[in-house]
């Protein structure tokens, strides 16, 4: 029996494995890769085993290998980091730091439908190398924020989580950097800032 | 043209350009093209909104995007499944609805052989079912390794040797090379 064959067969079968398909939670971890591969591989599983399941993969896969495919390569995408680190030490460890804020800044925070808006660096904004505090107005319900750091293409450089609305990272390498804040909202829903450029000059 | 409208053509630009990649990525595996459409459109909702005027859209990543894209198809998701339950039994009680062809012995014939193959799966070890389960659902190697994160030689060694398996399975069943015996 051919491979053609094979999946002819598997392709028209009625009866599925049995288990509970994955959360979106749980699809959505596995095509970003994160987790265990034995927990991947067991994701993988049941949401192949459910038709609705593995069409709901293939939404969220296609989306994912469409941004990869628009990067120069995966591996490429960590050479930037990598070689910037060799010329341009990046500081990943973050410090996590509660900014005290005026009242007025909070007030008037604009977050349309709920997404979370940068304060400071100002956008386009020049710094020296060094500890920079990235701080951004609240979002209701906001369970946490995520920040990520990203090259000038959008390769991501470093990512802290964090509960409160500003975080100190320290960035030792010049150049072009764009700099979002995601919003953790109950139920796995998350909701991106707008990108804010950053250059860093000695 | 007026800033404003020149900044809608932008982002419209860069929002088809990523649509087009990921119909072209999913155009194999039965993705369909109004689910992409749908995504985004609330794609463009969304950063139209938290874009603000005189903002460069032109100078946006294509990665900040896809991050939204992933975003709203979860939540699309979400959306859909609460719709479901609220609706019908949950999605791992349901069968496919016959086909409007179940009649022809050669596609029982093919069902049967399909079921076969189900209950062999299970026979698998868990680090060969994905890969084989991706491979007969029409992914090639380079898809699957892309998602499970390793590298070709892993996923080559892995994904013959599971199909190696099934077929022994298969063939402790009675389902030979040429079929079922």
């Amino acid at each position: 029996m051919t491979d053609d064959d094979l999946r002819r067969a598997y392709q028209a079968r009625v009866n599925r494995a049995g288990g509970p398909p994955p959360t979106p939670e749980e699809l959505a971890a596995l095509v970003s890769g994160s987790g265990t591969e034995a927990e991947r591989l067991e994701i993988l599983d049941r949401a192949l085993a459910h038709p609705e399941t593995a069409r709901e993969l293939e939404l969220l896969r296609a989306i994912t290998a469409a941004e990869r495919a628009e990067a120069p390569s995966r591996a490429a995408r960590w050479r930037v980091p990598l070689a910037l680190a060799a010329t341009v030490t990046l500081a990943v460890s973050a410090t996590l730091l509660v900014l005290s804020r005026r009242q007025s800044e909070i007030l008037r925070a604009p977050p349309a439908l709920g997404a979370p808006a940068p304060i400071t660096p100002e956008d386009a904004a020049v710094r020296a190398p060094g500890n920079i505090t990235f701080v951004w107005h609240p979002v209701p319900k906001a369970g946490g924020y995520r920040f990520e750091l990203l090259t000038e293409v959008g390769a991501l450089v470093t990512a802290t989580t964090t509960p409160d609305t500003s975080t100190a990272v320290g960035v030792a390498g010049t150049g072009p950097y764009r700099w979002v804040v995601v919003a953790l909202l109950p139920d796995g829903v998350e909701v991106l800032s707008r990108p804010r450029s950053l250059r860093i000059t000695p | 043209m007026s800033p404003m409208d020149a900044a809608s053509a932008a982002l419209d630009t860069l929002i088809a350009r990523c649509a087009s990649k990921v119909r072209l990525v999913g155009r194999t595996h039965r993705l369909d093209p109004s689910e992409v459409d749908e995504v985004f459109q609330e794609v463009r909702v969304r950063i139209w909104t938290a874009i603000g005027p005189g903002e460069s859209i032109a100078g946006l990543p294509s990665s900040y995007v896809y991050r939204t894209a992933t975003s709203v198809a979860l939540d699309l998701i979400r959306r859909r499944r609460t719709k479901r339950a609220a609706m019908s039994d949950p999605i791992h009680l349901v069968s496919d609805p016959p086909d409007a062809r179940s009649g022809s012995a050669e596609l029982i014939e093919l069902q049967e052989l399909g079921g076969l193959i189900e209950e062999s799966l299970a026979e698998l070890p868990t680090s060969r079912r994905g890969p084989v389960r991706m491979f007969l659902d029409g992914y090639a190697k380079e898809e699957i390794a892309a998602v499970l994160g390793w590298t070709e030689p892993k996923t080559r060694n892995l994904l013959y040797r599971g199909l190696a398996d099934l077929r022994a399975v298969l063939g402790r069943r009675g389902v030979g090379p040429e079929g079922v015996r």
